[in-house]
């Protein structure tokens, strides 16, 4: 019990670590890949929602604690795109296949983005300052991240495949007697 | 109907620990427990930035490669120019030096510095090539406060702090728009304006006279108009500019002298 509290500390100071240093140091367009996005919603794939929700409030928290930006932005972007992230998962996508593994990323960018804009955009309306321009960078700067997430999520999917069996299909087979 | 019980106090659970964190952070409450975090994970977050950094430089010198010649030629040619400048500037200091201890003048450069260490760069929420910026590993209980020049171990502007926290610090680079710096060229005129980042790759510097003589090749120096910006660093050299007689004002465009990828310690002029 306490070992596994211990490990999941460890992974989500890691991702922190990653996201925040490494992959921000990176050359050009590397350094767009959101590895906490990804990570969440592979957890979201490989667990359940309520355990992912723990993760993204962890994640969440400590994103904010490193960010200049409203405390509780990274936070609630996180968490609402985990929400609806599952909710497409659930109605939408009946198998883990590689397709719903790039559709989920794609919409958690798209919902992150939205989210953290809106938050944005309520803060400059109630504070008059405003952290974000929405210019043509600003959407490249959307557009290399869902690039970049779902190639990356790609590789994760395949790598997954490689290690085990967790998303390869089952098929029944109907052995004649 | 017990599932459904379940997961309202859990709505419950998880939106009261929310509330409560983003109502005590307002407070500065957890302010000290961030700061304990902060340094904590700093000197992993270096090694995280400073292998990043590592692999963007030689990224860079890859992409570069082919200019590497032309580069070279024009290196080699600047650097005999900058011996016989550097003879020249001796020569001056000396001079300087004795003139100073005759009227008992105090060091020029009697900065008190404060190192810090870069731990990220940009931020996630806009990434976009516009926006340029460091988080740095010393905050306010270091003693620094925002508008603080930040410089890399050469003595060349790198940026400013426009945020502090208890233990981290943000900074604008010089090419970030939001990034304003006083400024004075080092013409004949001693030409002073303010200078912006232009769209995070050079730096540029609007409203100069027409009268006033600017060249190619200009060094671009503080001013010294700022409060805790001393006069004289260096910001960067003019590469372009632009004069129009249907205009009232001319442009330039000034290329710092830095690598900003080559960035992993920095030094903060405190007050």
């Amino acid at each position: 019990m306490y070992l596994k509290i211990i490990l999941k500390s460890f992974l989500i100071l890691f991702l922190i670590v990653i996201q925040l240093s490494f992959i921000s140091a990176l050359p050009a367009y590397f350094s767009n890949i959101n590895i906490v996005l990804i990570s969440l919603v592979y957890l979201l794939m490989i667990t359940d929602l309520s355990s992912t929700i723990n993760y993204a409030i962890a994640l969440g928290i400590l994103m904010d604690a490193f960010s200049f930006n409203i405390f509780g932005s990274y936070l609630f972007s996180f968490l609402l795109s985990i929400v609806l992230a599952n909710f497409l998962l659930e109605h939408f996508f009946t198998n883990r296949s590689l397709y719903a593994f790039v559709a989920l990323i794609l919409s958690a960018t798209l919902f992150n983005f939205l989210f953290l804009s809106l938050i944005n955009i309520v803060y400059s309306v109630f504070i008059g300052m405003s952290m974000l321009s929405f210019n043509e960078n600003y959407f490249r700067y959307v557009f290399s991240q869902l690039v970049l997430n779902s190639f990356f999520m790609v590789v994760v999917f395949y790598l997954t495949n490689f290690l085990s069996n967790t998303f390869r299909p089952v098929f029944l087979v109907n052995k004649k007697r | 109907m017990l599932k459904s019980k379940t997961n309202s106090k859990k709505i419950f659970i998880y939106s009261a620990v929310i509330g409560l964190l983003i109502f005590f952070h307002t407070l500065g409450l957890i302010a000290p427990l961030e700061g304990v975090l902060a340094r904590v994970l700093s000197p992993v977050l270096s090694i995280f930035y400073s292998s990043g950094s590592k692999i963007s430089i030689v990224y860079n010198d890859q992409t570069n490669k082919t200019n590497l010649n032309i580069a070279n030629a024009e290196l080699k040619k600047r650097n005999r120019e900058l011996i016989s400048e550097n003879a020249e500037l001796k020569t001056l200091r000396e001079e300087n030096d004795y003139l100073k201890k005759q009227i008992n003048f105090r060091k020029e450069n009697d900065y008190k510095y404060l190192l810090a260490e870069v731990v990220s760069r940009n931020d996630l929420m806009n990434n976009s090539s516009e926006d340029k910026s460091i988080t740095i590993n010393k905050g306010r209980k270091d003693g620094l406060e925002k508008g603080l020049v930040l410089l890399n171990s050469e003595g060349i502007i790198i940026g400013k702090i426009i945020e502090t926290r208890e233990s981290i610090s943000k900074a604008c680079l010089v090419v970030d728009k939001k990034c304003k710096f006083a400024v004075a060229i080092q013409n004949e005129d001693r030409t002073s304006g303010v200078v912006e980042g232009n769209l995070g790759l050079t730096i540029k510097m609007d409203l100069i006279p027409q009268s006033e003589d600017i060249s190619e090749g200009d060094i671009v120096v503080s001013s010294g108009l700022e409060n805790n910006i001393p006069r004289g660093l260096v910001i960067g050299q003019i590469s372009e500019y632009l004069k129009e007689n249907n205009k009232l004002w001319q442009t330039a465009v000034i290329e710092p002298l830095i690598d900003f990828d080559d960035l992993v310690m920095v030094s903060v002029i405190l007050p």
